[in-house]
């Protein structure tokens, strides 16, 4: 919760003494002393809003107010009723004050949505005026479109994520605009140098998973040397830090929706291949991942292969049920009840 | 509910959700509300429904599907006759299906975002209200399980980074639905399993997140949904560490000499934060028995309603003075307030 306004105060003037408002009879509405959750309003909230509601009922549109508007949206970020349809960079202002608000990143998503239905989106088909903020990323751009609206919105969300990596109205915004213009090419170099900066950043996580599914989740990858090139990135991650939660559900989640036989051999193998290298082995032993990846290993065997000698079984058994064990006494307690679950579900044998 | 501080201000659009926290809180804290309090917020909600159908945050402000939510669930809390016949359920409907998109997604208000909180507030309200109807609910569960992740849990909208809140969302829904089994359960399991922070006990509400006392709640109340939906016997234990997450709330969520409830440490106590932690508390204090089968058409035995919780002195941390009393955990709302409810509808 932010304090909005207040400052200011003193320079305000208020509108019922602005000749250019002197024809408005402004609507107040009760608020009876005994009402309940009564908000104490400062005098420039309710006066504004008493000016925007005799606007609002007249459907006026000039240049007045656009200025009202403009000033009880900064009172009052929630107040969906106030937001007009305006230009992109005027909402810039203020979602860089209230990044998390709902309603600003949803209207910059209805005036860009609104441009691309009309085919007014086409007038901006130009190289010119693309203004860059530095980021390293912003000069390629320009390389990938040639639309001034298109390269200013990444540009202006290059710099949202700057400020704060995991905003999450920026990320949700930010595919609208990779999906809507196909940018995901632009967009694979952006998630993995926001990964290369924070590893544990998951929204770049997230990111990286849309690109590969271009954002359909009815999609599904069926060229190897992708998955392979994404299991060679992702333990490269895990080895850098193994208890990074982020790269390990996506890879396993990756395997699992689009080649799930390559969940328990390819990565599997490439894994193990890890230990053989250096001393890795015991770093990642400490990751609770690995641990109940472990067990699903196992798990998998004996589910898959019921009719293989009994003491492979027997083998089996005991790895996953020393897996979950593991977990639940020593490396991750707080889990406990979640690992007790998994270890009951564990096939019995013969 | 004696005043807010103009520093409130900015919430000027969220009226019933304040009518909601405070009621809810004040009956988490065992504390009854009177008559004269009872009238206050029938009215004051009452001035936020529109002509057309739904609640406005406030009543100069278009209907919004989160202000209806929290409208609805303040007067069930409130629960006289007056309280019911002040909503307007034919127009309601009618709003709700004008939210409502062809993909079974919901608009939370004229011309705004599509998300998941949509989706839950529209059918929370549709149940309360016994409109549930089936062109309410067609494609509704297609599309919250569309936002399950790659993780395995959900996100606002197909595609967008999984959140816990979202994830209580959408396992809420498809509860009143009765159809947890069209998600993959083990995935978000494993993903619901992963939101208790080792250290600090609480929840996160995303991967790589810090913890938040209000994830108590959203998180917590997805634990016990889940539990029904995995078939775990009624009387086991949830698939978290209760008395850690006791511990958060009651020894980091509060300040000294200070009401009210926090985020955490370092933060100041809001109203929407008292709520969250205190029906967190709740859910951590309480044991599920007794899940109702959806076996029989009469309402108040749906499995939704189902839920009943108990109390055991045994699983509350610290004094028996810190227990508070049962909700239900898909509503938010008392088991007894929720069951008297519903005998309005025959
Ligand atoms: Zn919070």
């Amino acid at each position: 919760m932010q304090d909005h306004d207040s400052g200011d105060e003193q320079d305000w003037i208020s509108y019922a003494l602005r000749a250019d408002f002197k024809d408005l009879v402004p609507i107040f509405i009760d608020e009876e002393p005994g009402s309940i959750c009564p908000i104490a309003y400062s005098e420039k909230f309710s006066v504004t809003m008493a000016y925007l509601r005799a606007l609002l009922k007249t459907n006026e549109i000039s240049k007045r107010a656009f200025e009202l508007v403009g000033e009880a949206i900064l009172l009052n970020p929630a107040n969906y009723t106030a937001c007009p349809e305006q230009e992109l960079s005027w909402i810039e202002s203020i979602a860089e004050d209230n990044p998390k608000n709902y309603q600003l990143w949803h209207q910059r998503q209805k005036i860009v949505a609104q441009l691309v239905e009309t085919g007014k989106i086409n007038m901006y088909n130009t190289k010119d005026n693309i203004e860059k903020s530095g980021f390293e990323l912003d000069a390629y751009i320009t390389s990938v479109t040639n639309n001034t609206i298109v390269a200013k919105e990444i540009i202006f969300l290059n710099s949202q994520i700057d400020l704060d990596s995991k905003n999450f109205h920026a990320w949700s915004y930010r595919q609208y605009i990779i999906k809507t213009f196909d940018l995901y090419d632009y967009e694979l170099g952006f998630a993995e140098l926001k990964i290369s900066q924070d590893i544990r950043n998951n929204s770049a996580w997230n990111q990286k998973y849309f690109i590969l599914t271009k954002g359909d989740s009815s999609f599904r990858i069926d060229d190897l040397k992708v998955l392979h090139k994404e299991i060679s990135y992702s333990l490269k991650m895990i080895s850098m830090a193994p208890n990074n939660e982020s790269a390990w559900v996506f890879i396993i989640g990756l395997l699992r929706i689009h080649k799930p036989e390559l969940l328990y051999t390819t990565f599997y193998d490439s894994l193990t291949a890890l230990f053989e290298k250096n001393t890795i082995k015991s770093t990642i032993e400490t990751s609770r991942f690995y641990w109940v990846y472990l067990y699903k290993y196992y798990n998998n065997l004996l589910t898959i292969n019921l009719a293989d000698a009994n003491e492979m079984r027997v083998e089996w058994s005991e790895n996953a049920n020393y897996a979950v064990d593991f977990l639940a006494n020593n490396l991750d307690p707080i889990r406990k009840n979640y690992y007790m679950y998994l270890k009951k579900k564990i096939p019995a044998i013969n | 509910m004696q005043g807010l501080p103009s520093g409130y201000q900015c919430l000027n659009s969220s009226q019933p959700w304040f009518c909601f926290w405070t009621l809810h809180s004040l009956y988490l804290l065992g504390k009854e509300i009177d008559c004269e309090v009872e009238n206050k917020v029938i009215n004051k909600i009452a001035s936020c429904q529109n002509k057309g159908g739904g609640y406005g945050g406030s009543p100069s402000d278009i209907s919004h599907i989160i202000s209806s939510f929290s409208a609805i669930c303040s007067l069930v809390i409130v629960g006289t006759q007056k309280a019911y016949e002040s909503i307007d359920r034919n127009t309601m409907i009618q709003w709700l299906l004008q939210m409502k998109n062809s993909d079974g997604s919901f608009t939370v208000h004229q011309g705004g975002e599509i998300d998941l909180r949509g989706s839950y507030c529209a059918i929370v309200v549709a149940f309360l209200l016994d409109i549930l109807t089936p062109d309410l609910v067609e494609n509704v569960a297609d599309f919250v399980s569309r936002c399950q992740n790659y993780d395995g849990g959900f996100g606002p909208y197909p595609g967008v980074e999984s959140h816990g809140s979202y994830s209580f969302c959408a396992i809420a829904v498809l509860d009143i639905l009765n159809k947890t089994e069209s998600i993959d359960l083990d995935s978000f399991t494993g993903y619901v399993t992963s939101r208790q922070m080792s250290l600090e006990g609480g929840f996160s509400g995303r991967i790589n997140k810090l913890v938040d006392g209000c994830y108590s709640y959203w998180v917590g109340a997805t634990f016990i949904i889940l539990h029904r939906a995995l078939g775990l016997p009624p009387t086991s234990d949830f698939l978290f560490d209760r008395m850690a997450l006791q511990k958060y709330i009651i020894l980091c969520c509060q300040k000294n000499n200070v009401g009210g409830l926090r985020d955490k440490p370092g933060k100041s106590p809001d109203y929407y934060h008292t709520c969250y932690c205190l029906s967190g508390l709740s859910l951590a204090q309480n044991g599920v028995v007794n899940l109702l089968s959806n076996s029989s058409q009469d309402l108040d035995s749906t499995a939704t309603l189902g839920y009943k919780l108990f109390n055991n002195e045994n699983l509350i941390f610290g004094s028996q003075k810190n227990a508070v009393p049962e909700i239900n955990p898909v509503f938010n709302i008392s088991p007894d307030k929720l069951n008297n409810w519903v005998k309005y509808f025959k």
